[in-house]
C-alpha cells in the first residue's frame, strides 16, 4: 500500500510542476462557464429592422412606432425603396426589412407588409419573422373568440440557454482532462524511457494504472465542484434533482473517460499520437453528444451512433437531475450504459496493458 | 534559395508522416459531409403528448392537426396532467398539450377556452420553437373553424415574407463556410505550432539555429506548406459541399481566397507565437486549444453574435475570428462583394500584422 | 547466478535477428562486460534478463528463476539502469529516490549503507530538480536508485555514456565496492576500453551472437591507434588564429558558467576542448557559435565578432549537437540537400559532393534511407559529414563520439583528420581521453575557467602523468562546484 501511496504523490507532483498547464486546466471550466453563462445563447436579443415605408400614412407610422418599441426590434435605417434592401442585408448593416406599401399596391393586389429576412442564420431568421408577425398582426387584427393559450416552460421559465449548457460543459471538461491528459501522461513515461523501469520493478502493474488515472480523477472532481457551485450560485442553474445521484453519475462517467485515455495510451507510443487520438475522440464527442446540437435533430445514422458515446449518456442524465429534477429511476440505462462501457474498457486496456515491453 | 530546401524538407517530412496526409485528405471529407448534418440547431421531430378533458370532434381535429405538421408528432395519449409530467420526466415526450374540459362549447360560445402548452424548456431553444409551432397551428386551426361556421373571419392583413439568400432555411448552407474556417484553424494554426515545438523536444532545432537561415525563412518554411495544405483542404471542402450538398459560393471566389490567405496568415501567427512560449507539446496543444476554444465560441461560429449581451457583442470586435466567420458567410451564402466585406479584411489585416509581429519578435535565434 | 542457453530473439516478425543462439553463464558476484558495436544486440540481452521482453527460444535464468515463467520473482532481485533518461526529470534528487525505495518496497534509511559513498555526493543538490544536474549526477542518481532496494543482480546498460572522466571513476569505485562488500553480480555494457578492463569476465558481441568470452585482458582485440599522416606545424603569430577570444564570459544571474575564458585556435588545428560535466564547455561552444551573447568579453570566430556579427559567424562554421540533430525521418540524401542548401551550394555541387561522401563514408547502398533506421555510430559518421558538408573554416564537434563503440570511434577520427588536413578547423570536445590525445592541442576547463592549455605530451609532462586521464584527474580535483 506504501508503494502505492508514494506513487501517487509522485503523480501529483508531476501535475502541480507543471504550473502552465495547471493554470489551463484549472481557469478552463471558470471561463466556459462564463461564456456559456453569459455570453453564448440562441435567443433573439438585438434584431436591426430597415424599414421602407412607402405608404407613409398615420398607420404605418404607428406601426413602424411599435415595432421600433418591442425589446427585441430597433429599426435603425429607413429607406426610399425595397430595391435597397437585399444589399443591406448582404452588407450585414441589418437583420430583417419591412416594407410598407402604398394603398394604391394593394388594390393591384401587391401585399401591404412585407418582411425581409436575411435567412443565412436560419433560426434566428425563422424567430424573427415569427416575432415580427406577432406583433404586426395583433394590431391588424383586433382579436375575436381566439383560444387563450397559456404556454409553460417547463424547468427552466426564462429560456436560458446557460441550463442545457452547464452539463454540457461539465461533460466535455471531464472529456478533456481524464482522457486526454491521462493519456498523454502515461505516453510521456513510455517515451521517457522510466515506463522501463517501472516495468522491471516489482510493482503491480494495476497499481500503476490505479496511481496515474487517481490524480486526474481528483483535478476533475475538483473542477466539477467548481463549475456546479459556479453555476448554482453565479448563474442560478437549479440543482432540481439529488446531488448524490448526479455525483454518482459524475462518478461513473469520469471513470468512464479514464479508462478511455487509459485504453488510448494502450495502443500508441508517442505523446503527439496520443494527443491526435484523443482529439479524434474528443471532437465526435462534442458533435454527436447533444452537447450543442441536440440528438433528435441528427439524421438517423448519426444518432444511433451517439448512442455508443458516454457523453451523450452523461449529458441528458445530468440535465434530468439537475434541471428537471426526475426520479433516479428513469437515469437507470444511462447508469446502466456507462457502467458497461467503463467495465468493457478497463478489462479491454489493463489487458492491453503490457507487463512488458513491446 | 535556402528557403525553397526547407520548405521542400518540411513537405517531405509531411509525407512521411503515417497519419498526416490521410488526415488532410479525409478531414474535408468527414468534415464537410458529416458535421453540418449533425451540427443543426433545426429543431425537428419534436414529440407532443396529449391530455384531452374535452374529447370532442373539435378536439380531436386540433390533435389530427398538430401531429399532421412537419415538426411535431404524437408521441402518447394522457388521461391525466400528472401522467404526461411522468413521461416529460422520462424523456418520452417533448411537449405537453392540456385541453380543457368543454373546449369545444366554450369555443362556440363566448367563454375563453384555456390550452395549455407546457414544454420542457431543459433547451430553451427546442422549447421556444415547440411554443412557436404550436402556436401557430393553433391560430390556423381556430381561424379555419370560424371561416367553416361562416363566421365572419377578421381580415387579417395578409402579409408577405421574403427569406433572402437561404429560402429553405438550411441550416447546413449557414454551417459550412463557418466550417472551412475550422480546417484552417486545425491545418494552418495547430500543426506548425505542434512542428516547431516538436523540433525543440527532440533537439533538432539547436541544428538549425546554428545555420545563417535568417528568421524569416525558418518561419516562412514552418508556415508556408501548412498554407498551401490548408488552401487545398478549403478547395476539396468546397468541392465536396457541392458535390453532397449543391452548396457552391455566391460571391467571387477570388474574395474568399484572399480572406482565406489572410486567416492563414494569422492563424499561423498565432501558432508560432504559442510555439515559442512553450517547452512541450502537451503544453503547446492544451494552450492551443484553450485559446482557440475562447476564440470559437466568441466568433459566431455555433451562436449567433446577435444572441450575446451587450458586453459580450463588444468584446466579439477583439476576437479576429469574429470578422473571418462574418465574412464568409457573407461572401458565401450572400454573394458580398469585397467592397461589403471591407471592414472584415481590414480588421482581419491589422490583427494579421499585430500578431505577426509579436510572433516574429518573440522567436530567439540568439539568446 | 545467470545461466542463458540458446537464446534466440527476433523483431519485426522475425525479420530482424537480434539474438541468435546465446549461451553463457554468470557466476555470482562477477562483474560481467557485453561488449560489442551498436546493433550487437547487448540492450535485447539486457531486456530479457530484465524480463522486459520475452525470447523467441532458448532459456535464461536469473538468480535460478525463469525469466518466462517467475518474472515476478526476478524483478524483486534485480536493478536495473537501461542506458540514458530512467529518471524523472521534474521530480527532486531526493524525491527521486524516495519514490524508487517505495517501488520496491523499501526506504531511503534501510538501504542507506548500500548508497551511502554516492549519496553523499548527491546530497547538496537533494532538492534540485533531476532535469537540472549535470550528466555525471544524473547517472550517479540513477545507480542509487537502481541500487536502492539491494538488488542481488545489477543490469548496467551503458551506465556512463556523456559522463566525464572523473565521475566515470567514481562510478566504478563505486561498483567495485559493491561487488566486493555485499556480492553484488553485475552484468555491465560500456564502450570505454579502460572500464572493459576492469570487468572480471567479458563476452564479446556481434550481430547477435557470441563470439568470445573470457577475461577483458584476453579476449578484448588489441587497440588500433589512428594517426595524424601530416603533422600540425602552428603558424606564425601573425596570421590571425581560426578563434580568437579573450575574457569571454556568461552568466546567468549570479552563477558564472564561463569566467573570462581567454585562448586561440590555430587555422587547421584540432583543438581539444575537455572539462568535466558542468564545467561550462558547452556554455563557451554555444556563444562561439552565436547562439548565445556573451556578458562579457568578446571573441572572434573566423573573423567576425560572435557578439555582433553573429549571422555571419554562423555561415562560416560547422556544428554537431551533442544529441543526435539529423532529420531521422528523411533520407541520407534528403538531409545532405537540405543542409547543403541552407549553406546556399547549389544542385549540381550538392550532387557530387554527396556522392563523393557516401564513396568515402562507404554508405553507397544506403543513400535512400531513413536515417533513423540506421545504428547510432553510422547516424554520428553521417551527422559529421553533413557539418563539414558545405566545407566551413571551422567545425564545432560536442561530444560527437558518446556511446559509440570502438571502432567506429577511430573511423571518426579518421574522418576528422582527412578534414583537418583538407584546412579545416576542428573544435572538438569529448570525455574520451584516448580521443584527447588524438587532438594538436588541448585546454581543460574547470568550474568556467580553461586551467590547462599546450599539446598532450607538454601537459603528460606538465602533470607528471602517463595519459591524458591523469592530467584531466589532476586538474579535475580542484574542482570546487559540481
Amino acid at each position: 500500500m506504501k508503494q502505492f501511496y508514494s506513487f501517487v504523490r509522485k503523480e501529483f507532483k508531476h501535475i502541480f510542476r507543471d504550473k502552465q498547464t495547471m493554470l489551463i486546466l484549472l481557469v478552463m471550466p471558470l471561463v466556459l462557464i462564463g461564456l456559456f453563462g453569459y455570453a453564448l445563447s440562441m435567443e433573439v436579443r438585438s434584431t436591426r429592422v430597415a424599414v421602407v415605408d412607402m405608404q407613409q400614412s398615420q398607420e404605418s407610422r404607428r406601426l413602424v412606432q411599435r415595432v421600433d418599441a418591442n425589446a427585441y426590434f430597433s429599426v435603425t435605417e429607413y429607406l426610399q425603396s425595397p430595391a435597397a434592401v437585399e444589399s443591406l442585408l448582404r452588407k450585414g448593416r441589418a437583420d430583417l426589412a419591412l416594407v410598407i406599401r402604398t394603398r394604391n399596391d394593394v388594390r393591384q393586389g401587391k401585399a401591404e407588409l412585407q418582411i425581409l429576412t436575411d435567412g443565412s442564420e436560419p433560426n434566428l431568421a425563422q424567430t424573427r419573422v415569427q416575432y415580427l408577425q406577432q406583433i404586426v398582426g395583433l394590431t391588424a387584427s383586433p382579436t375575436a373568440a381566439q383560444p387563450a393559450v397559456i404556454v409553460k416552460m417547463l424547468f427552466n421559465p426564462q429560456s436560458r440557454s446557460a441550463y442545457n449548457f452547464v452539463p454540457g460543459v461539465i461533460g466535455l471538461i471531464l472529456l478533456l482532462i481524464c482522457a486526454m491528459m491521462t493519456s498523454i501522461s502515461i505516453v510521456r513515461e513510455k517515451e521517457r524511457g522510466t515506463m522501463e523501469i517501472l516495468l522491471a520493478s516489482p510493482l503491480p502493474p494495476l497499481y500503476v494504472i490505479v496511481a496515474k488515472l487517481l490524480p486526474y480523477l481528483v483535478v476533475s472532481s475538483v473542477n466539477v465542484g467548481t463549475i456546479l457551485l459556479l453555476s448554482y450560485y453565479v448563474l442560478d442553474v437549479p440543482i432540481a434533482g439529488s446531488i448524490w445521484v448526479f455525483c454518482a453519475l459524475t462518478l461513473l462517467y469520469i471513470i468512464v473517460a479514464l479508462a478511455l485515455g487509459l485504453f488510448i495510451s494502450t495502443v500508441v507510443r508517442s505523446q503527439l499520437a496520443a494527443m491526435l487520438l484523443s482529439l479524434l475522440m474528443i471532437v465526435p464527442a462534442i458533435y454527436l453528444s447533444g452537447m450543442v446540437f441536440p440528438v433528435e435533430s441528427m439524421p438517423e445514422a448519426a444518432a444511433r451512433v451517439s448512442y455508443i458515446i458516454p457523453t451523450r449518456w452523461y449529458i441528458d442524465g445530468a440535465r434530468k437531475l439537475l434541471i428537471q429534477g426526475v426520479d433516479p429511476t428513469h437515469l437507470s440505462i444511462h447508469f446502466l450504459v456507462l457502467a458497461v462501457e467503463a467495465v468493457v474498457l478497463l478489462a479491454v486496456s489493463v489487458k492491453l496493458f503490457k507487463t512488458r515491453l513491446q | 534559395m535556402t528557403v525553397l530546401y526547407l520548405i521542400q524538407k518540411e513537405f517531405l517530412q509531411i509525407a512521411r508522416n503515417l497519419l498526416l496526409p490521410i488526415v488532410f485528405v479525409v478531414l474535408p471529407l468527414a468534415v464537410i459531409n458529416g458535421v453540418p448534418r449533425i451540427a443543426t440547431q433545426e429543431v425537428k421531430g419534436l414529440r407532443f403528448c396529449v391530455v384531452d378533458h374535452d374529447l370532442s370532434t373539435t378536439s380531436a381535429r386540433l390533435i389530427q392537426q398538430i401531429d399532421a405538421s412537419a415538426h411535431l408528432s404524437l408521441s402518447a395519449v394522457c388521461h391525466h396532467y400528472a401522467e404526461a409530467m411522468e413521461a416529460v420526466d422520462a424523456g418520452q415526450t417533448d411537449v405537453v398539450v392540456e385541453i380543457p374540459p368543454h373546449f369545444e362549447k366554450n369555443l362556440r360560445g363566448k367563454g375563453a377556452p384555456n390550452l395549455l402548452i407546457a414544454a420542457n424548456a431543459t433547451n430553451g431553444t427546442k422549447a421556444g420553437m415547440a411554443q412557436a409551432y404550436l402556436l401557430q397551428i393553433i391560430g390556423d386551426a381556430q381561424r379555419a373553424l370560424a371561416q367553416e361556421r361562416g363566421q365572419q373571419s377578421v381580415a387579417v392583413s395578409p402579409i408577405a415574407v421574403n427569406i433572402c439568400f437561404n429560402p429553405q432555411l438550411d441550416y447546413k448552407l449557414y454551417m459550412v463556410p463557418a466550417l472551412l474556417g475550422l480546417f484552417l484553424i486545425l491545418i494552418v494554426g495547430f500543426l506548425p505550432a505542434l512542428n516547431i515545438v516538436g523540433e525543440k523536444e527532440k533537439g533538432t532545432i539547436e541544428q538549425m539555429n546554428v545555420t545563417p537561415i535568417r528568421k524569416w525563412e525558418f518561419i516562412v518554411s514552418k508556415v508556408v506548406p501548412y498554407a498551401l495544405v490548408g488552401l487545398l483542404m478549403i478547395t476539396e471542402g468546397l468541392l465536396v459541399a457541392r458535390g453532397v450538398f449543391g452548396f457552391w459560393p455566391e460571391g467571387s471566389i477570388a474574395v474568399l481566397f484572399l480572406f482565406v490567405l489572410v486567416f492563414c496568415m494569422l492563424v499561423s501567427s498565432f501558432g508560432l507565437i504559442v510555439s515559442n512560449y512553450c517547452q512541450t507539446l502537451s503544453q503547446a496543444a492544451l494552450t492551443m486549444f484553450f485559446f482557440l476554444v475562447i476564440f470559437l465560441l466568441m466568433s459566431g461560429l455555433l451562436t449567433p453574435i446577435s444572441s450575446m449581451p451587450e458586453w459580450a457583442q463588444r468584446l466579439t470586435l477583439v476576437n479576429p475570428l469574429r470578422y473571418f466567420v462574418e465574412a464568409m458567410r457573407a461572401i458565401y451564402i450572400k454573394g458580398a462583394t469585397l467592397a461589403d466585406v471591407g471592414s472584415q479584411l481590414l480588421a482581419l489585416s491589422v490583427y494579421a500584422s499585430i500578431t505577426w509581429a509579436w510572433a516574429i519578435g518573440s522567436y530567439r535565434k540568439n539568446g | 547466478m545467470i545461466q542463458i542457453s540458446h537464446l534466440r530473439k527476433t523483431y519485426n516478425k522475425g525479420r530482424t535477428v537480434a539474438l541468435e543462439d546465446v549461451t553463457l553463464h554468470i557466476p555470482a558476484g562477477e562483474i560481467f562486460g557485453l561488449i560489442g558495436p551498436d546493433g550487437a544486440g547487448k540492450t535485447t540481452l539486457f531486456r530479457l534478463l530484465a524480463t522486459l521482453l520475452l525470447p523467441d527460444s532458448g532459456k535464461a535464468q536469473v538468480n535460478g528463476l525463469d525469466v518466462v515463467r517467475d518474472y515476478r520473482q526476478i524483478r524483486r532481485c534485480i536493478g536495473y539502469m537501461p542506458g540514458r533518461f530512467s529518471l524523472y526529470q521534474d521530480l527532486t534528487v531526493e524525491e527521486n529516490l524516495q519514490f524508487f525505495a517505495s517501488v520496491f518496497g523499501t526506504t531511503l534509511a534501510e538501504n542507506y549503507h548500500l548508497i551511502a559513498d554516492v549519496y553523499r555526493m548527491l546530497e547538496p543538490f537533494k532538492h534540485r530538480l533531476a532535469g537540472k544536474l549535470s550528466g555525471g549526477m544524473k547517472q550517479k542518481l540513477a545507480l542509487s536508485c537502481a541500487l536502492i532496494h539491494a538488488p542481488k543482480v545489477l543490469f548496467l546498460d551503458e551506465p556512463t555514456t556523456g559522463v566525464d572522466p572523473v565521475s566515470r571513476k567514481e562510478l566504478w569505485e563505486l561498483l567495485h565496492h559493491l561487488n566486493r562488500t555485499y556480492g553484488i553480480t553485475m552484468v555491465v555494457s560500456t564502450p570505454y576500453r579502460d572500464e572493459v578492463l576492469q570487468c572480471h569476465r567479458i563476452a564479446l558481441m556481434e550481430a547477435g551472437r557470441i563470439v568470445a568470452v573470457g577475461p577483458a585482458a584476453d579476449v578484448l582485440p588489441e587497440e588500433e591507434r589512428v594517426q595524424r599522416t601530416v603533422p600540425f606545424v602552428p603558424p606564425g603569430e601573425e596570421v590571425e588564429g581560426a578563434i580568437v577570444a579573450e575574457g569571454l564570459t556568461k552568466q546567468f544571474g549570479t552563477f558564472v558558467a564561463c569566467d573570462h575564458i581567454t585562448f586561440r585556435v590555430h587555422r587547421g588545428e584540432i583543438f581539444g576542448f575537455l572539462g568535466a560535466n558542468g564545467a561550462g564547455k558547452t556554455t563557451a561552444m554555444k556563444m562561439l557559435c552565436g547562439l548565445s551573447q556573451p556578458s562579457n568579453g568578446w571573441a572572434r570566430v573566423a573573423g567576425y565578432d560572435v557578439a555582433k556579427e553573429y549571422e555571419q559567424v554562423k555561415q562560416h562554421i560547422g556544428y554537431m549537437s551533442q544529441q543526435f540533430a539529423l532529420y531521422d525521418d528523411l533520407t541520407v540524401a534528403e538531409n545532405f540537400r537540405l543542409f547543403g542548401g541552407i549553406y546556399g551550394m547549389n544542385r549540381r555541387q550538392i550532387k557530387e559532393q554527396f556522392q563523393r561522401w557516401m564513396q568515402r563514408l562507404g554508405m553507397e547502398h544506403e543513400a535512400h534511407k531513413q536515417v533513423g533506421a540506421l545504428p547510432l555510430g553510422w547516424k554520428q559518421k553521417l551527422a559529421f559529414a553533413v557539418s563539414i558538408f558545405h566545407r566551413p573554416s571551422i567545425v564545432f564537434l560536442d561530444e560527437p563520439t558518446g556511446g559509440v563503440d570502438a571502432q567506429t570511434r577511430r573511423q571518426f577520427w579518421q574522418l576528422i583528420y582527412e578534414a583537418a588536413e583538407e584546412g579545416i578547423t576542428i573544435f572538438v570536445t569529448t570525455h574520451y581521453m584516448d580521443e584527447a590525445a588524438y587532438c594538436d592541442r588541448v585546454s581543460i576547463m574547470v568550474d568556467g575557467q580553461i586551467r590547462a592549455l599546450d599539446t598532450p605530451p607538454r601537459l603528460m609532462e606538465q602533470f607528471g602523468a602517463a595519459d591524458m586521464y591523469g592530467v584531466f584527474f589532476a586538474l579535475a580535483r580542484t574542482a570546487q562546484r559540481s
